[in-house]
């Protein structure tokens, strides 16, 4: 069995042209291991995804290189002597919308964790750049992890976010295709929502175009997937976080982890650039770098390939000749680069169009490309031929799907060590499954051993801060009554007041950058993308953190705002006032 | 704040350069109490940080800086007896009815005044609006929001900046920082031609050997954390930048100065009618827009590279506001139409009967010399005038003797034309 | 005045924007160039002895802005300019201040004064 499945590997390598490579395929039990050299990081890629493509194949480890390559910069080395940070039950690594949520999760049980994360806020990575869709799951294989999860999590979000007070709008998907050829790919998508138990409907194009008039009347047909749903990913992780917090979650950000320590296969220890936290368990949910974090168990597991998705957002006020409903564009052999995307209406009103789909090499690479923009561009303006996007613009960006080669999620408990459970891979339809992945979390985790004991305090409800921008009169009246604060607009384009940048300064989570204060309030994310909030916003942090302003930074290290106070020579040995 | 008072009152929306002297000019005008609503802590607007000089040679024959264009007006307002300030108020809905919301740390007013002017001025337009690709670090600021941080906050932007457009602010910024210490490495401007005035090339670049490189184009932001560069490539003859030619500048500051918008959105929600040409209301002499008592004036009607114009255009939204409310109402309309090498004009609109002197201000599409600006109804042409050169940064002021209009009808054209010249192309 | 130096002006006194040289030649000053007389008049000032107004900030304490704005009440000479912007640099002053109000008696050794350009409240 095991050598068929090299030998198929091996045929596939040479279909594909990579044979000239001197590649090496091993195998044991369902784990793949490639290594060699290429000449392109694409090709690394394809390799990957020949090998993890297939049935028999659990895990794939790709070490395949190439001059493109872009690998990883070695974690920090554990420190034993750095002495103890604290000590936990449970360690949640990653504070991105699925450790948010597992944190959260795990605090209905009376245990104490410790939820780290790398960055200045959470939700740093993937959660706050990707499209905020809670997809109805019908694109997915029908039997992976992805397909289960996804159709599960988008059963239960609505409830999550009511209990969250995020948002959420269940503002359906409506998928086309141009041509007659394609036709027969709604018929097989509405069979494949049928046995997974989505509703889908295919639509003439008549009816179509009834239903969004913006779209180009060159369609020839199209599906409904009416569960399609959108939320705020970052305002859904900082929701679920301060939940956590709120149920005794300890947070630890600007926190690194660089390795575990063990003792006769058991973990005992997850060693951080901040000390050492005691505990026998530990989820690893560290986004695109899980792959990184379950090798410090020792070996590789599974490799992680970052895929960029970039996105363009519009301005709220530019809604004509715009679709409400979710959009998407179905063919055979369409640009892989924008197979994916769509168009979509946040939750706080601005299209949404995008993302691209762009395998890169550099787990940093969250740069947006012209070429991304223009293919966007040119593929939804054809989608909705009156919507002029050059005008409307008002920002763009783009995230990174941590995908195995499997093309699935991994969760799954390490290998290794004792203890130890990696929440991997977690790619699209990751958002819409996190309510499901958490439940498949706690099962798995008391499988291993972790007492779950209930803890009768739990609040499972959490209030959004207010926000007078969505308030009608009376609650705006009542709220500059009770704070005055609440009643100066420091984000013009916006409306975002003083009182709400102060009350995001003042939630359990901890908020020390400008990048937070934007996803917690808005501030800066309107169509002048904070040139006139930028030194209003600056004034007030300083001022409500006691720190200097030229201290301030857009995103913790490394990230500083402003470089010095003007008049130095003055103000040497005074210290700056402000 | 008696929101009721204001059913008799003038309400001008913005307290920066037109909204003192729309204010000023209505409180002269008008027995009607003024109320100017500005946003910020103070009056002024951008003035107060435009620390440099080169204001009012217009309107007051001499060179002031920002602050004292604004006093100016400031110290005139505060004699006029009908005069109310709302600073650190925010007009947050306006509706065709003239209703208004405004907010501010007492609470929600909603007034409806007899008469509205609009001063709201403009934004910058922003590294996403320029299509710029690349990360999102710190590091990446507007001209405008560099300005106010240096010279109202005292923080420096960062050390090492390049400076991406050539507009005004972003030329007279590099001044700036390199009297603070930090150090231009040089202005990049897509155009083949400068987009601010020669004076502050002069006197902003050329004194500080700072280059300026015309048809330029960044093509690409680096560093994750904090701008570590910017790579600039010609901008090619197809429209798209040479990436043959692209090279990394080394910076870790990116300001730019590439473009103004009118801030229009109470206009739009009062759906007062937009030129696309201006991006700003459609408007008359008197600055009366479409929609009835609602005036505007500045930068929100058309942005303009010398204050003075603002100031004009704001006295004449003052008179315009006190006329409307005295009663008169126009017989007729005709309008001013752009022709060969205009980009826009302002007014669009010329009220009959036409009582004034008329101020007329254009906007070339290409630079040219020796061209004539002839304006002409279907009769024939009404007016002319020789000018030596025309350049798309400066906008050609004229005025117009009421006389010229004596024969013009309502429902009548007005064409502008530059006529004759050589246009430099581009 | 040097032999034969020439510099390269650019007239800013009107949109036109000629191009002008002049050429200092044993103490007469030749300006080519120039389309009118101002052009001429403008280069000359330019090329012995140019002139800018100074502007800026410096810091105030107690005030409600830290930085106050300030000009040179008169156009100072340009190869005094950065020395003057340093001195700027190193002034202190505390609120209130009015507008005109005099912050420096003699900038830069050119016997022009430093003037406040607007009012700054006590905080």
């Amino acid at each position: 069995m095991s050598k068929t499945l090299k030998a198929v590997i091996l045929e596939l390598f040479t279909e594909n042209g990579l044979d000239q490579y001197d590649l090496n395929i091993q195998e044991s039990s369902g784990i793949v291991t490639l290594s060699g050299r290429v000449d392109r990081w694409d090709q690394v890629v394809l390799a990957g995804h020949l090998a993890g493509g297939l049935s028999g194949v659990k895990s794939l480890i790709n070490r395949v290189n190439s001059p493109d390559s872009i690998l990883p910069p070695d974690p920090v080395k554990p420190d034993p002597s750095s002495g103890t940070l604290t000590r936990a039950d449970l360690v949640i690594i990653g504070a991105g919308v699925v450790g948010a949520a597992l944190a959260r999760e795990f605090s209905r049980f009376k245990i104490r964790i410790v939820l780290l994360d790398k960055e200045s806020d959470v939700g740093c990575g993937a959660s706050k750049a990707n499209n905020g869709m809670v997809h109805s799951g019908i694109v997915q294989e029908p039997n992976s992890l992805r397909s289960r999860l996804n159709v599960r999590g988008n059963e239960l979000y609505e409830e999550v976010c009511r209990d969250l007070d995020v948002p959420f709008k269940r503002c359906g998907l409506l998928t086309v295709v141009f041509r007659e050829e394609d036709l027969f790919l709604l018929e097989l998508t509405q069979a494949r929502g049928e046995a997974a138990g989505i509703p889908v409907e295919v639509i003439s194009r008549e009816r179509a175009l009834e239903l969004e008039p913006s779209l180009s009347p060159d369609i020839k047909g199209a599906f409904l997937a009416p569960s399609t749903a959108m939320t705020s990913p970052y305002k859904l992780t900082v929701a679920y976080a301060e939940n956590a917090v709120m149920n005794g979650v300890n947070l630890y950000l600007d926190t690194a982890v660089t390795g575990f320590h063990s003792e006769n296969g058991r973990l005992k220890k997850v060693y951080t650039t901040r000390g050492a936290v005691e505990t026998p368990f530990c989820i690893n949910a560290a986004g695109i770098y899980a792959d990184r974090v379950a090798a410090m168990a020792g070996k590789e597991e599974f490799t992680l390939h970052p895929r960029k998705g970039e996105l363009i957002l519009f301005d709220s006020a530019h809604l004509d000749n715009h679709p409400r409903i979710a959009t998407g564009v179905l063919a055979i052999g369409q640009d892989p680069y924008t197979k994916g995307g769509g168009t979509m209406i946040t939750t706080e009103g601005n299209p949404e169009w995008g993302p691209t789909a762009f395998e890169v090499p550099d787990r940093e690479d969250t740069a947006v490309t012209a070429d991304g923009l223009d293919r966007i561009i040119d593929k939804f303006s054809r989608l909705i031929p009156d919507y002029d996007p050059h005008k409307a613009l008002i920002t763009f960006f783009a995230g990174l799907r941590a995908a195995t080669y499997t093309e699935d999620f991994h969760i799954r408990p390490s290998g290794q060590l004792n203890g130890l459970l990696n929440v991997a891979g977690i790619q699209s339809p990751g958002l819409a499954a996190v309510p499901a992945i958490t439940e498949m979390v706690l099962d798995l985790a008391g499988d291993m051993g972790l007492k779950l004991e209930e803890n009768p305090a739990f609040q499972p409800l959490r209030k959004s801060p207010p926000r007078f921008r969505v308030l009608n009169l009376k609650a705006r009246k009542k709220l500059i009554g009770e704070d005055h604060r609440y009643g100066q607009i420091v984000c013009r384009c916006e409306q975002v007041t003083e009182g709400e940048v102060i009350a995001a300064l003042n939630r359990p989570v901890p908020v020390t950058t400008l990048d937070a204060i934007k996803r917690r309030t808005r501030a800066g994310m309107g169509r002048c993308q904070g040139s006139f909030c930028l030194p209003r916003l600056a004034l007030i942090m300083a001022r409500e953190l006691g720190v200097p302003i030229h201290k301030l930074t857009k995103s913790g290290p490394g990230s500083p705002l402003f470089s010095r106070p003007t008049k130095l020579e003055a103000l040497t040995g005074e210290g700056d006032a402000r | 704040m008696k929101d009721r008072h204001a059913r008799e009152a003038i309400v001008v929306i913005g307290g920066g350069p037109a909204g003192l002297a729309a204010a000023l000019a209505a409180a002269c005008k008008s027995r009607l109490k003024v109320i100017l609503i500005e946003r910020d802590r103070e009056l002024g607007g951008i003035l107060n940080q435009c620390v440099h000089d080169g204001f009012g040679n217009f309107v007051f024959g001499e060179s002031l800086t920002g602050p004292e264009y604004a006093s100016r007006f400031i110290e005139q307002l505060q004699s006029a007896p009908n005069l109310e300030v709302w600073d650190n108020t925010a007009v947050i809905s306006l509706k065709g009815d003239r209703t208004l919301t405004a907010v501010n740390r007492s609470g929600i007013h909603r007034l409806k005044p007899a008469a509205i002017i609009l001063a709201m001025g403009c934004r910058e337009r922003s590294r996403y609006q320029a299509f710029l690709p690349g990360y999102r670090p710190a590091g990446v600021y507007t001209a405008g929001t560099v300005q106010r941080l240096v010279n109202m906050e005292g923080v420096m932007p960062g050390e090492k900046a390049v400076i991406l457009g050539s507009g005004d602010i972003g030329l007279i910024m590099a001044r700036r920082l390199t009297l603070e210490g930090a150090e231009v490495l040089g202005v990049y401007e897509i155009m083949n031609r400068p987009g601010g005035l020669t004076r502050n090339i002069v006197q902003c670049l050329e004194d500080f050997n700072i280059p300026l490189f015309l048809s330029h184009q960044a093509t690409f932001l680096h560093g994750k954390k904090r701008l570590e560069g910017v790579s600039i490539a010609p901008y090619g003859s197809s429209g798209k930048p040479d990436l043959q030619k692209e090279k990394r500048i080394e910076c870790d500051t990116l300001i730019l100065s590439v473009g103004l918008i009118p801030e229009n959105e109470l206009s739009r929600e009062a759906g007062i009618e937009i030129d696309p040409a201006t991006a700003g209301p459609v408007v008359d002499q008197d600055m009366a827009t479409g929609v009835e008592g609602i005036f505007a004036c500045g930068n929100v009607v058309h942005v303009s590279d010398l204050v003075d114009h603002v100031t004009l255009s704001a006295q004449a939204a003052g008179r315009g506001a006190a006329r409307y409310l005295s009663g008169r109402k126009p017989a007729g309309k005709a309008l001013f139409k752009a022709g060969t090498n205009i980009a826009r004009l302002v007014p669009q609109v010329l009220s009959l009967p036409v009582e004034d002197k008329v101020d007329l201000y254009i906007r070339v599409s290409e630079p040219a010399e020796y061209v004539r600006i002839a304006i002409s109804s279907e009769s024939g042409e009404i007016y002319n005038k020789k000018e030596r050169i025309v350049r798309p940064p400066e906008m050609i002021h004229l005025q117009l003797e009421k006389e010229l209009f004596q024969n013009t009808g309502g429902g009548d054209s007005l064409f502008v034309n530059l006529q004759g010249g050589e246009a430099d192309g581009g | 005045m040097a032999d034969k130096i020439k510099k390269r002006i650019t007239c800013i006194i009107c949109p036109v924007g000629c191009s002008l040289t002049a050429t200092g030649i044993k103490g007469n000053l030749v300006i080519e160039g120039n389309e009118c007389n101002r052009g001429e008049k403008y280069a000359r000032s330019e090329y012995t002895n140019p002139l800018r107004t100074l502007t800026g900030t410096v810091l105030i304490k107690e005030a409600i802005l830290p930085r106050l704005p300030v000009r040179s009440e008169n156009p100072i000479a340009r190869q005094l300019f950065l020395r003057a912007a340093a001195e700027l640099n190193r002034l202190v002053v505390t609120a209130p201040i009015k507008r005109g109000a005099v912050i420096s008696e003699d900038l830069a050794g050119s016997g022009i004064r430093l003037l406040a350009t607007r009012d700054l409240d006590k905080l």
